[in-house]
């Protein structure tokens, strides 16, 4: 359909590419949050947020840049919905400053922000208006003229390939149609701005996909800074070129999404984003090539150590984090003796590409670790029961002081 | 299947019909009535209904009686429909059980305190009793039932769809206008129509608040049945039978067919969709 031409064309064919490389490199591309020369063109100042006793939004400062797809990611009822409105100017906050183009804009009522539009969870579009109307209302609301106008909604639905649909009605389109219809309503103002909230969370996983990538297109052709909403850590990690943890109420960690997954602050961030191995342990020596010896809290003796951070001290609680697929899994010993654990096979998962294998270590942990399936047998070599070692690379794993 | 129509189904639907529908029934038959005297069937005619035409004080009456419920029935939807909106929008604010339960108290209040209540305040501000008195008495009655309606559907309404609006830049007043009164204008009008209704057929309100210059029908009929009940009386009530119930004929048609477009059209949506 017409989603699925969106993404064969050049304009949505290149835009990941470009992407990846942004967050893979980010020295490299764009990066305006590592000039402290730019200004950022939101800025949220010391902002808190109390709805009676529940603080929803805790003393938050952050900084957006112009044309960056930020994503405001946590589980629901941490404040990232709160901290959107703040911006669109349906909530006030209770202490703090919202500041946009270096313009204080805390006091200004939603009606008074005329660069910054929002599309809406559930889309929000007015049952009595056709496609047309509905995409037309922000600019009639500006008294623009009548031609104009026509021109203006025409480019926007042609932006989201919507252009068929202009004399329907709300109800006679599909979710996915609908979802594109709020997307051009908003964009029609041509803000500077533009706000989703869980913009996708309605629709089924694949036309999700797609819809990430047609976001990701029309981000890039219109050069809009996009603030975007979501508890689908996938998602914020597909469209984002930054992405903010949130936690009740406080940001957690802000990165690009490459950092995230590879660098986590905390035990918080590393369990949300991803599946991951957490073990607890404690340091001993910190020897001088920069890595660090931990005792694991339950083990056999055996030493892990990983790259050492800043601030250690020997005797320290300290967690590693491992990603399944940096594990590797074999049958033998391996000789090295580091970062080694030994388990029995409980449960294999065979996906076809590759296989999940949840091992339950001699510590009495529970791990899971992830091998690609590029041998041509059948057979799977690891099975139900085997008594398996695993191991890691000194640098694969994550030292987490909290 | 065979069920449906038991014995015991079908004794319960026609007791139940006739016991609603019997007595109106008796009154549209003797409307056509060639005796004059109501038991008595002397033969069809429909000299009665001819005769109403002529009967200047009955045409009157009927005329007031629709020029109250009308403008009173527009009053009472403007004000209800604000105090739905405050009692849905507004959320908490101090006084608010207070200011709900004062809204809806007139809906259980005896008619007989309400009238008179409403007659000690003219007297007592010396306004001339008249068509006016009733106007406001009817307005004051009816709103509380305009806003049960208008309320029922805001609360089931979708806030979003407002902020939406206020995003694009609709002030709050151009919100309300294009957004939020074309959404909510089915319920506007029912809530009309409940208040035309209840004004049309009221009888001890309007019989405290009036004056000597305004007699609405159902003030005229009542007089007049203490007179003894005739055929034209018949009449008259038959129209308003047949008024009422086309009203209601058309009203239940158009929802039904709004209901089966948006039904067909979200179908053909999905269809297409897929």
């Amino acid at each position: 359909m017409t989603v699925s031409s969106a993404i064969n064309g050049t304009a949505a064919g290149t835009a990941p590419a470009d992407r990846r490389s942004r967050t893979a490199a980010p020295q490299s591309g764009f990066a305006p949050w590592k000039d402290p020369s730019r200004t950022p063109i939101i800025r949220f100042e010391n902002v808190t947020k109390k709805f009676g006793d529940f603080v929803a939004v805790d003393n938050i400062t952050l900084d957006i840049y112009e044309r960056e797809f930020f994503a405001l990611l946590g589980p629901s009822g941490c404040g990232k919905t709160t901290l959107l409105r703040m911006l669109a100017g349906f909530e006030k906050p209770t202490e703090g400053r919202v500041i946009v183009d270096g313009q204080d804009i805390t006091d200004l009522a939603p009606y008074e922000r005329s660069n910054i539009n929002m599309m809406f969870q559930s889309y929000a579009l007015f049952p009595h208006m056709t496609v047309e109307r509905n995409v037309g209302f922000g600019l009639r609301q500006e008294g623009m003229p009548a031609e104009e106008i026509k021109q203006r909604v025409d480019e926007a639905m042609a932006l989201v390939e919507l252009g068929k649909f202009a004399h329907r009605k709300p109800h006679q389109l599909s979710g996915g149609q609908q979802q594109r219809v709020a997307l051009a309503r908003a964009i029609a103002k041509k803000p500077r701005i533009m706000l989703l909230d869980e913009p996708l969370g309605a629709l089924d996983k694949k036309l999700r996909n797609q819809a990430q990538f047609e976001l990701m297109r029309i981000q890039e052709q219109t050069g809009t800074t996009f603030v975007i909403v979501t508890h689908d850590q996938e998602e914020a990690m597909t469209v984002a070129s930054r992405i903010a943890v949130m936690h009740q109420g406080k940001l957690e960690q802000v990165s690009t999404p490459g950092e995230i997954y590879e660098a986590p602050k905390s035990r918080y961030v590393a369990q949300f984003i991803g599946d991951v191995n957490i073990m607890e342990g404690k340091v001993v020596a910190l020897p001088p090539d920069g890595t660090v010896d931990i005792t694991p809290a339950s083990g056999d003796g055996r030493i892990f150590k990983a790259v050492a951070c800043d601030g250690l001290a020997i005797g320290q609680n300290v967690w590693l984090s491992v990603r399944p697929e940096k594990f590797r899994i074999s049958l033998d010993e391996p000789q090295s003796g580091v970062n080694v654990v030994k388990g029995r096979v409980d449960d294999v998962g065979y996906l076809g590409s590759i296989s999940h294998y949840h091992v339950h270590t001699e510590a009495g942990n529970r791990v899971t670790a992830l091998r690609a399936n590029s041998s041509h047998s059948v057979e799977r070599a690891i099975s139900w029961d085997d008594t398996v070692w695993l191991e890691w690379p000194v640098d694969a794993s994550v030292l987490l002081k909290t | 299947m065979n069920n449906r129509f038991s014995w015991f189904n079908v004794t319960a639907i026609v007791l139940g019909f006739a016991f609603l529908y019997i007595p109106i029934l008796i009154l549209v038959i003797y409307s056509f009535n060639d005796s004059k005297l109501v038991t008595v069937w002397g033969g069809f005619s429909t000299k009665w209904y001819a005769g109403l035409i002529e009967n200047e004080q009955l045409m009157d009456a009927a005329w007031t009686t629709l020029r109250v419920a009308f403008i009173s029935a527009t009053m009472a939807t403007v004000l209800g429909t604000m105090a739905a909106l405050v009692l849905v929008r507004m959320g908490r604010f101090p006084g608010r059980t207070l200011f709900s339960g004062m809204i809806f108290a007139p809906l259980v209040m005896p008619e007989v305190i309400t009238g008179l209540s409403l007659l000690l305040l003219f007297v007592a501000i010396n306004f001339d009793r008249g068509f006016w008195t009733i106007v406001l008495a009817h307005a004051t009655f009816t709103m509380c039932f305009a806003a049960v309606v208008v309320q029922a559907r805001l609360s089931d309404f979708d806030h979003r769809v407002e902020e939406a609006a206020m995003d694009l830049g609709a002030s709050p007043v151009a919100t309300f206008f294009q957004v939020t009164l074309p959404i909510i204008a089915p319920s506007v009008i029912s809530a009309w129509l409940l208040a035309f209704t209840l004004s049309l057929d009221d009888l001890v309100i309007a019989s405290f608040t009036t004056g000597p210059s305004a007699t609405t029908l159902p003030m005229k009929i009542y007089s007049q049945v203490r007179l003894g009940v005739t055929p034209e009386i018949n009449a008259i009530s038959t129209i308003m039978i047949a008024f009422v119930t086309v009203g209601v004929l058309i009203a239940s048609y158009m929802t039904k067919m709004q209901t089966a477009r948006v039904e067909r059209d979200r179908r053909a949506a999905d269809a297409a969709a897929n």
